[in-house]
């Protein structure tokens, strides 16, 4: 009964496997370890990557996940927030180790190469003490999975796509006896070079929006028994990115910037339920102004430590583990540098049988400020075994990033770190009879945090972060999952609304944070039959303001964005294939996620990828 | 399930349909006393804008500019001036001067070949200054052709340009590294004259009937505020520009911005600070008496010469619409209306 949870999880994964060369959903998930701390990962939110069209993940997300992610391009920066916070409050994740850069204090999402991953999930519902304080908003995190561990395999594809986008990747496993390695090569590069309609209405071809990505990942995997397992990744990878000005510039040049990043990763599981993780980060930037002439490189890099302890009782369930990380940055007119050390403890238990309990406590201390405690709970219960609902309460934190503390010109060493709650009730149910699913979700949320870190202009031209007195939000969150399977396939249709609410209080005014629409609805309709399925996903917004209702100049209509997806799997000889293709913006819809940024009209992708095992 | 559909739907829709259509813009008087408000808009993510302020109807018509041309005027508006019949808009981020007609507020130019224009000034004989933080130069505008007809070096980071009896006074900020000089050039044929070392960050002037006043911010390190340095106000005499006196503006008020003259009391105004301050005063015959007029985060501070009137903006959050608001000679406020994101300059009509 007390078996290990890592063996749990391999048997799930050979099962899984069974079923064909790709995963299904969630089978995975359903046992995992860290769903200890009692957040919320829901069916719908774990995405398999494998099946995910774009080369990076920020533009394929934000149509079909409940990420609300805004980018300026096709391949650029692209901002991710849940629930109305800002990027910051959501941490990007690799393997359960935080991922964000020290000196930004989040991730690009499209700086992250969707090949080289096989899994993302979103967990809300507050923040679990094992995953870092700075997680207000939600928690993304990318995986890769362990079923291939027994087979020696190669994998090709190939994708090109509208304004000169190409693709090329080669993933292959090896296995000797106790050890297994894996690596992940790729390049990809689009020109960017769409057309739109400048301010004065002409037609004009989009220029210095190129970008390219190349980088590889290596992992070796080391089972000597079944109570041990050593991994070690090494991820290397490189960005060339265009950033154009605005079409209100009349200059064409805009900045160039080169990314170069090197992570490794260590871990040791062991089955008895101690785990240790550590990772190791260099992250640099090289921008180049065109316009000005201004050069600029920054760098950074971070090392982390984090090692967990899990029992797992008949009543109770306990983890208790430690978070300790080094950062240092450099590049800005002040070295910047911080040391970390964070402790936390989390407990499950059940005082009914329909009612599990989770409690998780955090100790955070660091070089540079005070200490910081934050706290979670998450009660769950369950009536009528179709329906659920779960109260979650947490207090989170954030400590100002080195950008924020050293950033020249601008940077201010005064700023106070963000604390807050987040309040969470929903209903869910799961209602099943013969071949027809239905799976309702009401949630709604509501949070505060003072000392929110915003960057405001001076009137020289340069920026300087200040903590706003007091942010607050509140929303719902209403979806449903409906499926039918027949004896062929199934088809599946998940409509979901969101209502988010947020707004920023200064000096006793209040106006509504920007950026944010307050209404949205997502909605994907897929169908499978035997070898063939089709998806068409669609995003509806209300309009919204880049900056609080300053009129026309700055607003942005809303979204009606539909992408449709065909896929095809089959095997030639014994390889299998898959080919998939892609149209977005079927609509041709003009849309800016910033004003006078357009983004492109209808697009086409087609990927195939190939695979050959023995 | 068509009925759950069906619901969700209708749902959707009705919040949808809650949204209201933007008002239409009301005819603009050009002729009625107003108040033309330079918006600078949010930095690198949309256009700043144009209000105006009629006085007689004691309305705000908003974004003038663009409801007449039907395109933004550009990103970063930090400087513009009416010269002659024209209007010459400074967009920064969008390197360009954008010329309007006085009439209508209808674009009849756009001039281009700058790299970061901040501020400009009428020179006199058809001529007017640019100047240039991406070349440390003064840039020469004619205004009949609308176009750069020469440049003149000057310090680094230059900003705001005065002219003052025979000469052409450029501040020299610094940008985004430290200058401390105003680049003095002799009007006639913009020769250099001298360079004149008044202060870290020279911002702004203000002329009286027997000086030159010069605001200098002082120098504001953000990483470390130990290496910050006072501001300074330097008294210059008007026909020679030597230097008078100096008066240091202590670090507890702040990195002083945008000095203006009130010739009712004899005094100079003053905001404590650069990314938005009270407002500060002080004698010219005593300015080392430093007075707080009116608490606020002030982002722009001007004399309204017509009225005698002192008018301030208020950019709130900087992510919504700001508010100006006005005071009288005495320094009692008179109103005070909602205009565009971030005002920061004014024409007085």
């Amino acid at each position: 009964m007390k078996k290990d949870r890592i063996l749990a999880v391999l048997l799930l994964c050979s099962l899984s496997r069974l079923q064909g060369q790709w995963l299904d959903e969630v089978a995975v998930w359903a046992d995992r370890l860290s769903k200890l701390g009692g957040n919320e990962i829901r069916y719908s939110d774990t995405l398999d990557i494998s099946k995910v069209h774009s080369p990076v993940l920020g533009n394929q997300l934000q149509s079909i996940t409940p990420l609300w992610i805004r980018t300026d391009l096709p391949g650029q920066y692209a901002s991710v927030s849940f629930r109305g916070l800002p990027g910051s409050h959501t941490q990007v994740q690799f393997n359960g180790m935080p991922l964000q850069s020290p000196a930004l204090g989040l991730s690009d999402l499209n700086a992250i190469p969707s090949f080289l991953f096989d899994r993302v999930q979103f967990t809300t519902g507050g923040n679990e003490g094992a995953l870092a304080g700075t997680a207000a908003g939600g928690i993304v995190d990318l995986s890769n999975i362990q079923s291939r561990d027994s087979a020696t395999f190669v994998r090709l594809g190939v994708g090109i796509g509208s304004f000169q986008q190409a693709e090329l990747w080669a993933h292959t496993g090896f296995r000797h006896k106790a050890f297994f390695s894996e690596v992940r090569i790729f390049t990809s590069k689009a020109e960017n070079n769409f057309p739109y309609t400048d301010t004065r209405g002409s037609e004009q071809i989009r220029e210095g929006a190129a970008f390219e990505q190349e980088g590889l990942m290596y992992l070796l995997r080391y089972k000597p028994s079944t109570q041990n397992q050593f991994e070690y990744n090494f991820w290397i990878q490189q960005n060339d990115i265009g950033i154009p000005t605005n079409i209100l510039v009349s200059l064409p040049q805009g900045q160039q910037q080169t990314d170069i990043a090197v992570r490794q990763f260590f871990s040791w599981k062991k089955a008895s339920g101690f785990q240790l993780k550590s990772a190791w980060f260099y992250e640099a930037s090289d921008y180049m102004h065109e316009r000005n002439g201004i050069a600029d490189f920054n760098a950074s890099h971070t090392a982390q430590l984090m090692p967990e302890w899990e029992k797992a009782g008949r009543k109770m369930h306990w983890k208790v583990g430690g978070f300790f990380a080094h950062s240092f940055a450099w590049g800005f007119s002040k070295e910047g540098q911080r040391n970390q050390a964070a402790f936390f403890v989390n407990t499950r238990f059940r005082p009914l049988s329909n009612m599990p309990i989770s409690l998780g406590l955090r100790h955070d201390i660091a070089s540079d400020g005070r200490p910081l405690p934050s706290f979670h709970t998450h009660i769950q219960y369950r009536f009528r075994s179709t329906q659920r609902f779960r109260l979650s309460y947490s207090l989170t934190n954030r400590r100002p990033s080195l950008n924020d503390l050293f950033w020249s010109p601008g940077g201010n060493p005064n700023l106070n770190p963000e604390q807050g709650y987040m309040l969470e009730l929903a209903w869910n149910a799961e209602w099943r009879k013969k071949h027809i699913s239905i799976l309702p979700e009401i949630l709604v949320f509501q949070q505060e945090m003072k000392d929110l870190i915003r960057w405001l202009p001076t009137n020289q031209n340069f920026w300087v972060p200040k903590n706003t007195q007091f942010m607050r939000s509140h929303g719902m969150e209403i979806g449903v999952v409906l499926k039918r399977e027949f004896s062929k396939g199934y088809w599946q249709f998940r409509p979901a609304y969101q209502y988010t609410w947020s707004e920023y209080i200064e000096e006793d005014q209040a106006f509504l944070a920007p950026g944010i629409p307050v209404h949205r609805f997502r909605a994907t309709a897929d169908i499978h039959y035997l070898k063939w399925s089709m998806s068409l996903q669609n995003q509806i917004t209300s309009d919204w303001h880049n900056v609080q209702d300053a009129g026309p100049l700055d607003q942005l209509q809303g979204l009606h964005l539909y992408d449709l997806q065909f896929h095809y799997k089959d095997r030639w000889r014994r390889f299998p294939y898959q080919l998939s293709f892609l149209v977005q913006n079927v609509g041709n819809q003009s849309y800016a996620f910033r004003p006078y940024m357009p983004m492109p009209g209808r697009s086409f992708q087609f990927k195939l990828t190939l695979e050959m095992s023995k | 399930m068509t009925k759950i559909n069906t619901l969700l739907f209708s749902t959707f829709f009705l919040f949808l349909c809650a949204c209201d259509e933007d008002d239409k813009p009301a005819p603009v008087s050009q002729t009625n006393p107003s108040i033309y408000i330079l918006n600078e808009g949010p930095f690198s993510a949309g256009s700043g804008s144009i209000s105006q302020f009629d006085l007689t109807s004691k309305t705000v018509h908003k974004d003038v500019f663009f409801n007449r041309n039907g395109f933004p005027i550009g990103s970063i508006l930090n400087d513009f001036e009416l010269i002659g019949n024209q209007y010459y808009i400074v967009s920064n981020l969008s390197a360009k001067v954008e010329v309007a007609s006085v009439f209508d507020w209808n674009s009849t130019a756009t001039i281009s070949g700058f790299k970061s224009p901040r501020a400009l000034a009428d020179l006199g004989n058809n001529r007017i200054g640019v100047s240039d933080w991406g070349t440390n130069k003064m840039y020469v505008l004619s205004s009949t052709g609308n176009n750069i007809i020469d440049s003149v070096s000057t310090g680094s980071g230059p900003e705001r340009i005065s002219v003052v009896n025979d000469y052409v006074l450029v501040m020299n900020t610094g940008g985004f590294g430290l200058d401390s000089t105003l680049t003095v050039l002799n009007r006639s044929d913009l020769s250099l004259n001298r360079t004149i070392t008044v202060g870290d960050v020279p911002n702004s002037v203000a002329v009286t009937s027997s000086s030159v006043w010069v605001l200098c911010s002082g120098f504001a390190d953000w990483m470390d505020p130990s290496n910050d340095s006072e501001g300074r106000l330097v008294e210059l005499n008007l026909n020679t520009l030597e230097i008078i006196q100096t008066v240091s503006i202590p670090l507890s008020i702040g990195h002083p911005a945008d000095l203006i003259y009130n010739s009712n009391n004899s005094s100079l105004y003053f905001l404590s600070n650069t990314y938005g301050g009270s407002i500060y005063t002080c004698s010219i015959s005593n300015p080392s008496n430093f007075q707080k007029v009116k608490s606020g985060g002030y982002y722009s501070l001007d004399w309204d010469p017509i009225r005698s009137n002192i008018i301030a903006g208020n950019p709130l959050s900087f992510a919504e619409p700001g508010w100006v608001v006005r005071l009288n000679a005495n320094n009692t406020p008179i109103d005070s209306i909602e205009v565009g994101l971030i005002p920061t300059d004014y024409i007085f009509r």
